[in-house]
């Protein structure tokens, strides 16, 4: 309906003679009934002697007077248009920076109460006289005031940083209706009541509704409907119909409270998973029972993982644990859900754990038992055991003995099973090799004249070996009449020199089929080194023979091949010397061909490749190969050295004497140096994914072959001497879920092919674990078929442990229970920004306990411990809901106190000073009693670290004057002791 | 992930696809305004969820994935709790897991589709595993289980494409055979009542009493119909005895007293109907092909889910296939294609929008902007302090917020005073 430009931000409205006063941080203005236009009104401020100031709360009382709560400068009482203000607490605020009027309102009695951003609640009484000061005694649970209202029984609703309190109407003291732990954020903004007496609180993380015999506070968010959580301080209205409205940072909101339903089931809260040192062990069996979980005595970490089961907003959900036994006080668990101890000492614990809905209603605890074990030999049951266990020992040592001999006699067994089966297996394949390659063997025992023949030795003579029987003179009757002599000759002078016998011969086979068979063989020796009988092998070669001699016939052609051939072609004498070369060698090598002719093999072979060479040219004419084929150097004429693929073999005459070799050599040079730069390449690979602990993988869906690159083998401790794994092998690399995950992921690659990225778990041989991170891909074929996935996959064990270990580094201090250093500084920087935002003061408290060493000195290390701990429960039962204490180490703690000005600070740390002097551990004969020095500080525009620093400086100083006294420091670096 | 999808295809579709896209973005927004999509940033990595059931501890249990596991969902996370030992599968599609049941010792039950049935224990790790066996009456009549239901004598009944079996507590087997022809049919949907068991099949709803002995087939249309009119694809028996159906071509009452059929209803008449599930007392949620729709029972009418009363179903893009409201009122449903949805919480809380005409830009009035002071004066103006100054609205009467939602009434406390 309307709008109306104004310099600063709106603070307060109110109506008034029918015009609205509108209160800025630019001073107060008045738009009266149906003008456009808002005017200033200076007026009541003329008397300070400022115009247009920074105006935070705005009422009006009955007899028609505004209320004005000023920044910095109190706040004063003016009737419109008399022009005599009534000023209040001028002084007081002047003091404190920052300080300012921030509540204001008449009680029902005529009075006017004033509460104050930092010096908390006033009272001036109906004769305009101030009355006094509300005090750390009356209940009230801070000196932050953000607002305040009276309800419709005439008590009053004081909003302050730390929850709601109500002074009952005849009451002095105040009690506390809600306090900052139990609301979505202790900041309260504002108060109101709705037609059915519930109270309504806004917060700067959320709203909350208070019904009168409810035990917990209903908390609304965002996710409920609401345009923000963060509300602002006293926008917040009821109207005519009763409906609220209330301002947020991100817009308004409105409601019906009657209207509004909550979730009214508290949820039950689950164990969702428990590790000891990172080792997960089976939640289900600790739900709803006694059994404890037992720790290990070695185990330095436990981990519960908790989840409240209420799924109407799960991010809202709350949960809340304690140590029953170490740390009864519960604790508000971070978004990771989860509790960690460390280092438990022996002993039983309970551990409880509440979750909240997602409207802050919390459900009954769910109880997981620990017991810390004690090492077995500390426990009295296990010093008895010892005993029986020694006295046992000696009584079943024999019978153990016995059940090992037994145990390795069956292993023996078993042993020579298998060797006899794996013999009858090799000799089965042995068979085959000879079937398939035309051969047989012979086994002959001079003696008894008798010989075992092999299956291929019957096949080759062409006998049934049932009606055969196989001695030298059977063998002797079926070689060719030519041959017989001969034959019997050499077999005989093999025998009396020892010598192998080798030969071609020719055998007449029972069907009348003429067959030329190689023959080798060699005496054997018994044990005393006398010759006992012969041994040998038969190749079948009449198609070879019978190609060699065809190939003889035709040597025109042979020559004119030689002559055009494309690779090198030579022939060359037993001895080395080149016989015939053809073009293409003199090219290879850069000679002539007459310059080769004069000139031996040696000269031009590259001399480390000489040795080598040599060597298969003797086996190949001492007959032991066929032909060799190698890949060497040989030298040009220019001196450089050519790569050449060299395959040699041996022409025989026609008495099987070696006539010369025939060689081929192919220039590959040109691959070799691709060769050997994929290799330095893949070598470099190698290791730099050895170096990085990664390595890949392809995998051929049509074949189902998979290969590793070598880094894989040592990541996953394969002996690469087992050959590439198969598809099956990788994933049983891999952890249950992590199988399954793979194989859903390949399978999904496989379908839609885009590109997979995921986590695996693997347990290797060594039983170590391993989390590997993995990326994989498919390439496809121009038909869009799969033809090949590969991944990349990273050893991320070390990465991810230490990820978790920050992580999960607990948050407390396991001595006393508060929170340690690394928490301090975490939690400590977010909330000095946060107060920074909100434009409120951050103070610290630095403390110490004064002459600590002599008290673990005299008193020794376990009353010391006791009288942290006794200090540390004395401290957190005395601070607010947003205040962290922490112990930084030794004796020395922090306290943050965010929302507090130096001032609070100080009454907080003199409070704890007079706390500490109160502790008493017990101890014989006389107890022991401490004092603790304090420094404070507050923010100024530093870092935490600052903050921190300056307040352990004003600690120092509080050493240096005495100890047991509280010491400021001030912005301007001096140190001020306080009044104790 | 729609765009980039397209972006794999062939651009010759291209204007067709970015109108489908469109259409499809519209019953998106449409459906997320009270749904809430749980997916793979939770860790939820199918799009088909067949099944959803809660445990005696309050978790929820998610089937449907084609990698042979269930889902724990805790509120944060989804955990994989394989059906299948490693061993029994390389690369290979393992079945999908499908329809559970967790029964009265708080054992899950898993269905899979092709694989036979699953029980899990208390660890959630495989108990027993249900095999079809040819020849072997003692096993499951089909490896291909559809649905499950335990009736009150803790008897839990399995339905297969291939007949139904029961599985008695001590855990025998045996199967049940439907009709007098050997072949058996489908089975869909089972439930049972004080002294008899009704049976959703693919040829009509059987009525089992006395362990089989006696059976009666009723039969949707009359015989000679299309085949696939008499398919009962889910049933829910309602306080008073009688059974609604869903079928192949919509939702139909059945009245045992009479042993006849209602008249179809004219919504949704010929869609699918997967899923039945009776709301709170008076509503029937019932999940087809396009979307679910609630029924008052009592007048057999749809209920609108918008304000207008234009529309009468939510998710109608998506084909469900499993309905739950779990034991914190929230309602889930699982779809064939697209994964989880949570019925998102009601909206209880109204912004400025709500008092603004339809046509204003709400930047106009600075919706979103921090609101520092409010007042309502004796004219019933609303006045909005900020950074930016001060405006005033008229509230009135008008504008209420849409309390809308999924909520099971029943739960709920209906205001503070009560």
């Amino acid at each position: 309906v309307d709008g109306v430009q104004l310099p600063g931000v709106v603070t307060g409205l109110v109506t008034l003679d029918g015009s609205l006063w509108i209160a800025t941080e630019r001073g107060l203005f008045r738009r009266q009934a149906g003008e456009a236009h808002a005017s200033a009104v200076d007026a009541p401020f003329r008397s300070l002697g400022v115009s247009a100031p920074s105006v935070r709360a705005l009422a009006v009382d009955r007899h028609g007077a505004l209320l004005i709560g000023l920044w910095g400068r109190g706040a004063l009482r003016w009737l419109p248009d008399t022009g005599h203000p009534s000023h209040w607490l001028l002084d007081d605020l002047g003091d404190v920076p920052g300080d300012a009027v921030f509540a204001i309102a008449e009680s029902p009695d005529g009075s006017v109460w004033i509460g104050t951003r930092y010096s908390g609640l006033h009272r001036v009484d109906a004769h305009g006289r101030e009355a006094f000061t509300v005090d750390g005694g009356s209940g009230l649970p801070s000196d932050s005031i953000a607002c305040l209202r009276f309800a419709v029984d005439g008590s009053l609703l004081v909003c302050t940083d730390n929850g709601v309190a109500r002074r009952a109407r005849d009451s002095k003291t105040f009690e506390v209706v809600v306090s900052g732990d139990e609301l979505p954020s202790g900041l309260v903004t504002a108060v109101d009541e709705d037609s059915s007496g519930a109270l309504w609180v806004t917060t700067k993380a959320g709203l909350a509704r208070l019904v009168a015999d409810a035990l917990q506070p209903v908390v609304f968010r965002r996710s409920d409907g609401l345009p923000g959580n963060e509300f602002n301080r006293s926008a917040f209205t009821t109207d005519l119909n009763g409906r609220m409205f209330a301002g947020t940072a991100s817009g308004l909101a409105w409601f019906d409270p009657l209207q509004v339903d909550h979730n009214p089931m508290s949820p039950h809260t689950a164990f969702t998973r428990i590790e000891i040192d990172g080792r997960e062990v089976d939640a289900s069996l600790h739900y709803d029972t006694e059994r404890p979980l037992k720790l290990p005595r070695d185990a330095l970490r436990v981990t519960v993982n908790f989840a409240a089961l209420d799924f109407n907003d799960p991010s809202a959900n709350r949960h809340r644990y304690r140590l029953v036994g170490i740390d009864d006080e519960w604790r508000l668990a971070s978004s990771l859900r989860r509790a960690t101890y460390t280092h438990l000492p022996p002993g039983d614990y309970r551990l409880e754990v509440i979750g909240s809905n997602n409207h802050g209603l919390w459900g009954e605890p769910a109880v997981l038992h620990l017991r810390a074990m004690a090492a077995w030999w500390e426990a009295p049951a296990g010093q008895a055991g010892i005993a029986t266990v020694l006295l046992l020992l000696f009584g079943i040592l024999p019978l153990a003995r016995n059940a090992q001999l037994r145990r390795r006699t069956d292993e023996l067994e078993e042993t020579v099973a298998r060797r006899t089966a794996e013999l009858l297996e090799r000799r089965l394949s042995l068979e085959e090799a000879q079937r398939r390659a035309g051969m047989g063997s012979f086994d002959w025992d001079f003696a008894s004249n008798r010989a075992i023949w092999s299956a291929g030795l019957y096949r080759i003579l062409g006998v049934e070996p049932d009606s055969f029987e196989p001695s030298l003179d059977s063998f002797l009757a079926a070689v060719h009449p030519d041959d017989r002599d001969a034959v019997a000759h050499r077999l005989q002078l093999a025998a009396a020199s020892s010598t192998p016998y080798e030969g071609e011969l020719r055998l007449i086979r029972a069907d009348g089929v003429l067959r030329r068979v190689h023959a080798t063989g060699g005496v054997i020796h018994n044990q005393n080194g006398r010759v006992i009988g012969m041994a040998g092998t038969l190749q079948d070669v009449t198609e070879q023979s019978d190609m060699l001699s065809a190939l003889r016939n035709s040597e025109e052609r042979f020559r004119s091949a030689f002559e055009d051939s494309a690779v090198g072609v030579a022939l060359l004498s037993t001895q080395g010397q080149w016989l015939k070369v053809n073009p293409s060698l003199c090219r290879i090598v850069g000679y002539s061909e007459r310059e080769l002719l004069s000139m031996h093999v040696g000269q031009i072979t590259a001399p480390e490749d000489i040795e080598g060479d040599q060597a298969l040219q003797h086996r190949l004419l001492s007959g032991d190969i066929p032909s060799y084929s190698r890949e060497m150097r040989y030298v040009r004429r220019d001196g450089s050295p050519v790569w050449v693929d060299l395959t040699a073999s041996l022409v025989r005459d026609e008495k099987g004497l070696p006539l010369y070799l025939v060689t081929q050599t192919q220039d590959i040079d040109e691959r070799k140096r691709v060769q050997s730069a994929l290799q330095d390449t893949l070598a470099r690979l190698n290791e730099a994914q050895l170096i990085g602990r990664s390595g890949d993988w392809a995998f051929d869906p049509g074949s189902g072959a998979l290969s590793w690159s070598p880094s894989l083998y040592v990541l996953f401790e394969r002996d690469p001497q087992r050959g590439r794994p198969t598809w099956h092998e990788h994933l049983a690399c891999f952890d249950d879920d992590s199988r399954a995950l793979l194989k859903h992921r390949v399978a999904t690659l496989l379908v839609d092919g885009e590109p997979q990225e995921y986590e695996l778990r693997a347990t290797l041989p060594s039983g170590r674990s391993m989390i590997v991170h993995t990326r994989a891909l498919a390439t496809r074929d121009n038909r869009g078929q799969v033809v090949r996935v590969q991944g990349v996959l990273q050893d991320v064990t070390e990465r991810k442990r230490m990820d978790a270990e920050l992580r999960s580094a607990a948050e407390t201090d396991f001595l006393t229970g508060t929170y340690n250093r690394r928490f301090l500084f975490d939690a400590g920087t977010r909330e000095l920004a946060r107060c920074r935002r909100d434009g409120v003061p951050f103070s610290a408290i630095a403390m110490d306990i004064d002459h600590f060493k002599r008290i673990n000195d005299r008193y020794g290390h376990d009353a010391g411990d006791q009288v942290l701990v006794a200090l540390a429960r004395r401290i957190r039962d005395g601070i607010r809901g947003n205040d962290m204490f922490a112990r930084l180490g030794g004796e020395e703690f922090v306290l943050l106190l965010p929302g507090s000005p130096v001032a609070t600070a100080v009454q907080i740390a003199e409070k704890f000073r007079i706390f500490a002097s109160d502790i008493e551990v017990p101890y014989e004969p006389a107890p022991i009693r401490i004092t603790v020095s304090f420094g404070v500080a507050t923010d100024e525009d530093g870092s935490l670290e600052t903050v921190l620093k300056r307040a352990d400086e004003a600690l120092y100083d509080a050493k240096q004057l005495g100890r047991n006294r509280v010491c400021v420091r001030r912005a301007d670096d001096v140190t001020v002791e306080t009044a104790g | 992930v729609w765009q980039r999808r397209m972006s794999h295809r062939n651009r010759t579709g291209r204007q067709l696809a970015s109108g489908l896209l469109l259409l499809l973005l519209a019953l998106t927004v449409a459906a997320s305004s009270r749904f809430e999509r749980i997916g793979v940033d939770a860790g939820l990595d199918t799009s088909a969820v067949y099944g959803v059931a809660q445990d005696a501890r309050g978790f929820l249990w998610v089937g449907g994935s084609s990698a042979g596991v269930v889902y724990r969902y805790d509120g944060t996370q989804f955990l994989r709790f394989p059906l299948f030992a490693p061993a029994s599968g390389g690369i290979d599609s393992v079945p999908d897991s499908g329809t559970l049941l967790v029964d009265f010792d708080d054992r899950l039950w898993a269905a899979t589709w092709g694989g036979g049935l699953f029980v899990l224990g208390a660890d959630r790790q495989p108990l027993h595993h249900y095999r079809h066996r040819e020849g072997d009456d003692g096993s499951l009549p089909g490896d291909r289980v559809q649905a499950l239901h335990q009736d009150s004598h803790g008897i839990v009944w399995a339905g297969t494409t291939d007949g139904l079996a029961r599985i008695d507590r001590d855990g025998s087997l045996a199967r049940l055979s439907l009709g007098n022809t050997g072949s058996q049919p489908r089975v869909w949907g089972i439930v049972s009542g004080s002294d008899r068991l009704w049976v959703g099949t693919s040829v009509g709803l059987y009525e089992v009493g006395d362990n089989g002995a006696s059976q009666h087939l009723h039969r949707v249309g009359a015989a000679g119909d299309d085949a696939r009119g008499n398919e009962i694809r889910s049933l829910v028996r309602m306080p008073d005895g009688s059974l609604w159906v869903g079928t192949r071509y919509g939702l139909r009452h059945f009245d045992p007293g009479t042993s006849r059929f209602g008249a179809p209803l004219d919504v949704p008449a010929q869609l699918q109907v997967n899923a039945l599930m009776v709301h709170d007392d008076q509503h029937l949620l019932v999940g087809t092909q396009a979307g679910i729709y609630r029924l008052a029972v009592e007048s057999r009418q749809f209920v609108p889910t918008d304000r207008a009363g234009a529309r009468l179903n939510s998710l109608g893009g998506f084909d469900i296939r499993a309905l739950l409201v779990d034991r914190s009122g929230v309602l889930w449903a699982g779809s064939r294609n697209s994964g989880l949805f949570r019925a998102a919480s009601p909206k209880q809380f109204g912004t400025v929008r709500d008092f603004l005409p339809a046509d204003a830009a709400p930047t106009d009035v600075g919706a979103d902007t921090s609101i520092t002071a409010l007042h309502v004066d004796p004219e019933d103006v609303l006045w909005l302090g900020s950074a930016e100054g001060l405006t005033g609205i008229l509230p009135g009467q008008a504008g209420h917020v849409d309390i809308g939602g999924w909520t099971a009434s029943s739960c709920r406390a209906s205001s503070p005073a009560s």
